[in-house]
């Protein structure tokens, strides 16, 4: 290969959205290494190896809203309501742990098709994210809601070692949520690169209604994403309290902002059709690893959401500039 | 000559006024007929009728004899009726080869039934080079120019189709040289496929040359229906455009 073969293959790479991203995230945590080693330590990378994947996989949950052009305004309300119903069943009602997580993984995937259903029926005449949004938009304060009437608001503790092994066993140095996230994720790339639902979730998010003339089952196609997207949800719902051995409202709604960002960040189009589940797993890595950083650079955590809003602002401008870049180039 | 498709009695009323009127419709195999008429004369609605997308009020189809009824476009594609619309053929952002199996993956034996790549982008290759363009099924839908997305659409419908090929306005927006490799492409595929071909359109000119026969809407009712052979390109011109024929002639 000649020079400019080699250069012209480097150019190409380095335009992947994933590639180029992952290439900055890690610039970034070189420099703050230098600032101070603790960042590549052991426990710090452990850290962040377990609330990495966690929020990874609430966006790899709310991508199967995205692509296919709406947005889970739930998924807190679902994360809050699977921990919490964890926590009772087992603290309260002393049902067998693993009984309580099916009931727990099974409501989620219901709260997800309930949203299917609703949108797809009330989705012409509006456009599929306007019943979505409006949908999930009730679901948050409800679920919370009930959450805190269940519970009176106060934590639920002590749920033992059965529950909280979950999340906290490690296999060798790696913790075991780091490889919940990549079963997972291998299940996204089975189903979106080598079986027909990732082609027709692409389609129904760039056209539904082309996708609809040429034969798709768009209701049907919307009605497994959010059911999938949901379950997901309250996996991770049930991860949190597994690993921090409790059952709280004040986990969830919180995360909202973060891994709509996290989305952004991770290249996921939130005009639908776009995204990919690698850019979603760097998405959740980076909105973790931005509030990993302010703790290591012993940043006032008041700082945190002015830090994810800029690295927001960053990101909008550099896809912007790629965007126009590319749109030129095809003019 | 073999029927294929056949509607008896086709009624389609909206709110204040019939789109279609008691239209009987028949065509046979290998036979290329024009469904010509002025705007609003119902010339889409029986055809979005014969693909499914709406049930008619009254009336029957038939199916090489069989009497069908289609639930939707899904339904009427399984029973091999092909549509290439005027637009909004292909989803803008997949590729060609993605947009030629949506909906129909081709899959590779074995418990998982993984996509075939390979295999549907050969296959979409080849249909595009039988019917006349030489594209990349890699390439993405939006980088087509509008006789080329046409070109995708037809060589879908002629790979899939079984029956029948409804086309809308094949020739409405394209280029005098797109119309032409247009019109060859839809003789080709009578050649060689047992379809038959509905071609619809306002432009009686395009038609003329390659339908075996005309047919004539009007206002919902169907005003003439003769082989080609039969009838000149000015008695047609005459029957569709009389009101401003006569307009002009009174003015």
């Amino acid at each position: 290969m000649t020079m400019v073969q080699v250069w012209g293959l480097l150019k190409r790479t380095l335009s992947i959205t994933e590639v180029n991203r992952t290439l900055l995230l890690f610039l970034i945590t070189l420099v703050i290494y230098i600032v101070n080693p603790f960042f590549y330590t052991a426990a710090n990378l452990r850290l962040i190896m377990i609330w990495g994947s966690i929020f990874s996989m609430m966006v790899l949950g709310q991508m199967l809203y995205l692509i296919p052009g709406g947005m889970d305004l739930a998924f807190g309300g679902v994360i809050c309501i699977s921990n919490v119903l964890a926590a009772i069943l087992i603290k309260t009602y002393h049902v067998n742990v693993w009984l309580a997580i099916i009931t727990v993984l099974a409501l989620g995937f219901l709260i997800g098709i309930a949203t299917g259903v609703f949108s797809n029926f009330f989705s012409p005449p509006f456009r599929w994210i306007l019943p979505v949004f409006i949908f999930t938009l009730m679901l948050s304060f409800v679920l919370t809601g009930i959450g805190r009437i269940v519970t009176r608001a106060f934590p639920v503790y002590g749920l033992g070692a059965t529950y909280s092994g979950i999340a906290r066993t490690m296999i060798g140095p790696i913790p075991i949520i780091f490889a919940y996230l990549i079963v997972i994720l291998a299940l996204y790339l089975f189903f979106f690169y080598l079986h027909p639902f990732g082609w027709r979730l692409y389609a129904v998010g760039l056209d539904d209604v082309v996708a609809k003339k040429a034969g798709v089952l768009v209701h049907r196609i919307r009605l497994i994403a959010c059911g999938v997207g949901s379950l997901i949800q309250a996996f991770a719902g049930i991860l949190v309290g597994s690993y921090l051995d409790v059952g709280s409202v004040q986990i969830g709604p919180p995360y909202l902002l973060n891994i709509i960002a996290g989305a952004f960040i991770g290249g996921i189009s939130l005009a639908g059709g776009e995204g990919s589940p690698f850019g979603a797993i760097l998405g959740g890595f980076t909105v973790y690893l931005i509030e990993n950083i302010i703790v290591i650079l012993e940043i006032s955590a008041f700082w945190k959401e002015v830090v994810v809003g800029l690295f927001l602002l960053f990101f909008v401008v550099f896809e912007f500039y790629r965007r126009r870049r590319a749109a030129s180039v095809l003019i | 000559m073999k029927e294929i498709i056949r509607t008896e009695g086709i009624v389609k009323r909206y709110e204040n006024y019939f789109a279609l009127k008691d239209v009987d419709f028949v065509a046979h195999e290998k036979e290329i007929v024009g469904l010509v008429g002025d705007n609003g004369a119902g010339k889409t609605t029986l055809m979005n009728i014969m693909v499914g997308l709406f049930p008619p009020d009254h009336g029957k189809i038939f199916l090489e004899g069989k009497q069908v009824s289609f639930s939707s476009p899904a339904d009427a594609r399984s029973h091999g009726v092909e549509i290439v619309y005027q637009f909004g053929n292909l989803v803008e952002g997949l590729s060609i080869y993605k947009n030629f199996f949506l909906g129909r993956e081709l899959r590779l034996p074995g418990p998982l039934r993984v996509l075939d790549r390979k295999k549907m982008r050969q296959v979409s290759r080849d249909i595009m080079l039988e019917i006349g363009i030489d594209q990349n099924p890699e390439k993405k839908i939006e980088a087509l120019s509008g006789g080329q997305m046409q070109a995708v659409a037809i060589g879908r419908a002629f790979h899939f189709g079984k029956r029948v090929l409804l086309l809308d306005e094949p020739t409405r927006n394209l280029s005098i040289k797109e119309v032409d490799r247009s019109l060859r492409r839809i003789e080709m595929i009578r050649e060689k496929t047992d379809m038959c071909l509905v071609f619809v359109t306002h432009n009686i000119s395009h038609v003329f040359n390659i339908a075996d026969r005309i047919v004539v809407l009007d206002r919902g009712e169907k005003v003439f229906d003769k082989k080609t052979v039969d009838t000149t390109i000015e008695e047609v011109t005459q029957l569709i455009a009389k009101e401003t024929v006569l307009a002009r002639s009174r003015g």
